[in-house]
């Protein structure tokens, strides 16, 4: 009898702890977080009354310009001084981070109702390191094909498919001054020129590593890529391209003198904008032409992701989620694409609401939206190569890339050169015995 | 005698102590972290390689050519800075006698200094660039084809060269020309009255009178100039390709920004270090010396 009132009562106990468990009052949680200016997260901060309102939970933001802020975080969570619960995660350091262990998995974390799927598959799979989740995206990107489009009607030409159709077109309208055929990014860094190089890297079949780490991208296919994209950039491209970022490719294009340009979906909001462009209404959009190994857009977003160093309790790892969470909701990205005209979002349900499809529609933007989604089903997540070693050997890729367009080197000695730095990279990190 | 040294103990230590923690430990920490192989980006133990560090160094194309590039910048920069500045700053002199006049002229002529780096350097970028630069306009004007400055590895050193030439000529005026007007009156007066002309009061009289200053202007921009990150960073951020890396930038972008290979970042840091103090005291033995001799 007094054995079966003790199970009772500890059966009573457990069952109180554990619905007690399940709605953790997290009202008053205070909780920080690390950020960069977008207007994208300014949307996010500005509408941060709401989310306190909601569930009690007070965010503190730390704002840090784009080129600290990864500083910042590695120095906080090196130091284990976890004075940020949620960090802005920018996809290639996933793989970095998760690895030492700085970043909370968020799969258990989410909310049922939380529809992880309504984000583009390759979005995602961007924030998954060894099958977990790590972050969830706020500013999403993919790159795509722009043209002149009344130039292309003009002198009837086929928007491009292939490689082989990309150089014949930009050659076609290749007439300095006046109008280059094509412009792309060739300023150095692993997110800048081997960001679009990559595509073509890829397109031609062209891969990073052998099965056991020796870098082989300066193969034979390695060398064609590179020799391509140099030559179509060299011959066809405006003066200076060799050392052009994404905003000298973008006002390239605005300002009229380039035909066609290979860069973020993004750039939409900005070419199309009356009061920075002078070729409003002459755009269209199409997917990035296929090489012979397929279609390689170039992927890339910034999400948000709960810092394990900084989120030590329960309480806080919560809260934070609980924040990610809201920050990346359908609604809030809905939003900020509705009143902001940003276009960033990877939720399937932004591109297919019908005022989302209203205000950005195909008459205005020929194929923006279509070549967009369509870009997302195709990219490959790991086009470039998703690994902590990246961020060094990205770069040095980046010099050979450039060496080349500048016309310093051949294809063969610059990729030499980037592969032997590799082969001491992926020594130094143990990756390669 | 003995109570002397006590004091002069005691005055003494608060500024070692502070040069101590300021320069030495911070000195000794950097010496110790180029003997090992330290690289954060991977989690490996770092251990002792001794001089491995340094050898790798001699060998390694991207850091011989960022050496180079180090020599290039301040050589040329400084040179040409300095052979500009002293007839200038003579002329200023011998041109505008009412001290009114002078000030304006400094004030003018220290404008571009006034200017951060960061800022100079963005508004030199845009002057270059091939598509919408000023440069390149007046280029157009005479017929010439665009030509991208920066983007081209043979002349994208050059082209901040001559930013800082446009930024820092001014500092050399300034520091030459109130050294000028600290000099005695005297000599340039008897020259003028045997008939002696505006050249040869200044090959004759100025350059020799001026020379101890010469020191300190070059050594200062030496200094300055070697240690040029931001103009560099904003106008190429080193490229194209590694064309117009210096040694900082290198540093900077190996150990820091791209990579985490602290140690060896460290030993290229450690060399500059040594090859500044063998140019002081170059510079000092043929500049300053002479003088005091004399």
């Amino acid at each position: 009898m007094r054995k079966t009132l003790f199970t009772v009562i500890l059966v009573m106990i457990l069952m109180t702890a554990t619905v007690a468990m399940g709605t953790v009052d997290l009202k008053g949680t205070n909780i920080y977080v690390a950020i960069r200016s977008l207007p994208e997260t300014d949307f996010i901060i500005s509408h941060t009354s709401e989310f306190t309102r909601q569930t009690g939970i007070k965010v503190h933001y730390v704002l840090y310009p784009e080129l600290q802020l990864r500083e910042k975080e590695v120095m906080d969570l090196v130091s284990g001084q976890g004075a940020y619960d949620v960090i802005a995660l920018d996809c290639v350091y996933v793989s970095e981070f998760a690895g030492k262990g700085w970043l909370v998995p968020l799969d258990d974390l989410l909310k049922p109702e939380y529809d992880t799927e309504d984000f583009m598959t390759k979005v995602l799979d961007l924030f998954r390191h060894n099958g977990k989740l790590y972050g969830l995206p706020v500013y999403s990107e993919i790159t795509h094909l722009m043209y002149r489009k009344d130039i292309f009607k003009e002198r009837g030409i086929n928007v491009p498919q292939t490689f082989d159709e990309l150089e014949k077109v930009a050659a076609q309208l290749y007439n300095p001054p006046k109008l280059y055929g094509i412009a792309m990014r060739g300023l150095r860094g692993d997110g800048m020129n081997v960001y679009t190089w990559a595509s073509f890297f890829r397109g031609f079949g062209g891969k990073f590593f052998d099965k056991d780490w020796h870098p082989i991208f300066n193969n034979e296919v390695g060398v064609k890529a590179t020799e391509y994209y140099a030559d179509l950039l060299r011959k066809y491209g405006p003066p200076g391209v060799s050392s052009y970022s994404w905003d000298d490719v973008q006002s390239a294009f605005t300002s009229g003198i380039t035909a066609m340009i290979i860069d973020a979906n993004n750039f939409m909001t900005r070419i199309e904008n009356p009061a920075k462009s002078k070729i409003v209404g002459k755009i269209g959009y199409a997917l990035i032409p296929a090489g012979p190994a397929g279609r390689f857009p170039g992927i890339y977003s910034m999400g948000l992701g709960v810092s394990a160093i900084g989120a030590k309790t329960e309480r806080e790892k919560l809260a934070s989620a609980e924040f990610v969470q809201w920050a990346t909701s359908y609604d809030i990205q809905l939003d900020s694409a509705l009143q902001l005209g940003v276009v960033s979002s990877a939720r399937r349900s932004v591109f297919n609401n019908p005022a989302f499809i209203a205000r950005f529609d195909n008459v205005s933007y020929p194929g923006w939206r279509s070549s967009t989604v369509k870009s997302y089903e195709v990219a490959m997540p790991q086009f470039r190569p998703l690994i902590p070693e990246w961020r060094e050997f990205g770069n040095l890729l980046g010099i050979a890339i450039e060496e080349v367009i500048s016309g310093q080197k051949s294809a063969k000695e610059a990729l030499d050169w980037a592969a032997k730095g590799t082969e001491r990279i992926m020594r130094e990190s143990g990756k390669l015995k | 005698m003995k109570k002397q040294r006590g004091a002069l103990f005691l005055f003494l230590t608060p500024g070692f102590l502070v040069m101590f923690f300021i320069a030495l430990v911070p000195f000794a920490f950097a010496i110790f972290m180029s003997l090992i192989n330290l690289n954060v980006m991977y989690s490996s133990k770092p251990h002792f390689v001794g001089l491995e560090n340094y050898i790798n160094l001699f060998t390694d194309r991207r850091a011989l050519n960022a050496f180079r590039n180090t020599g290039i910048f301040v050589g040329v920069a400084v040179g040409i800075e300095f052979i500009i500045a002293l007839p200038m700053s003579y002329i200023f002199y011998s041109t505008f006698k009412r001290r009114r006049m002078r000030n304006l002229i400094m004030l003018l002529i220290a404008f571009p200094m006034m200017i951060p780096k960061v800022t100079s350097g963005l508004l030199w970028k845009f002057l270059y660039n091939p598509l919408f630069g000023l440069v390149n306009y007046f280029r157009s004007l005479i017929g010439m084809q665009p030509f991208a400055f920066l983007s081209n590895p043979t002349t994208a050193l050059i082209s901040i060269v001559l930013v800082d030439i446009w930024q820092w000529t001014p500092f050399m005026i300034l520091i030459l020309l109130s050294s000028l007007e600290a000099l005695p009156e005297e000599p340039f007066e008897a020259a003028t009255i045997d008939r002696a002309n505006e050249f040869q009061k200044f090959w004759y009289l100025a350059v020799p009178m001026l020379r101890p200053i010469f020191f300190v202007a070059v050594i200062f921009r030496v200094i300055d100039a070697l240690r040029t990150f931001d103009t560099i960073y904003v106008m190429t951020s080193g490229g194209p390709g590694i064309a117009t890396e210096t040694v900082d930038i290198f540093a900077y972008l190996i150990g820091i920004s791209q990579g985490g290979r602290l140690s060896y970042a460290s030993a290229a840091s450690i060399i500059l270090l040594i090859i500044t103090i063998i140019i002081s005291n170059v510079i000092t033995k043929y500049l300053y010396k002479e003088d005091i001799t004399a």
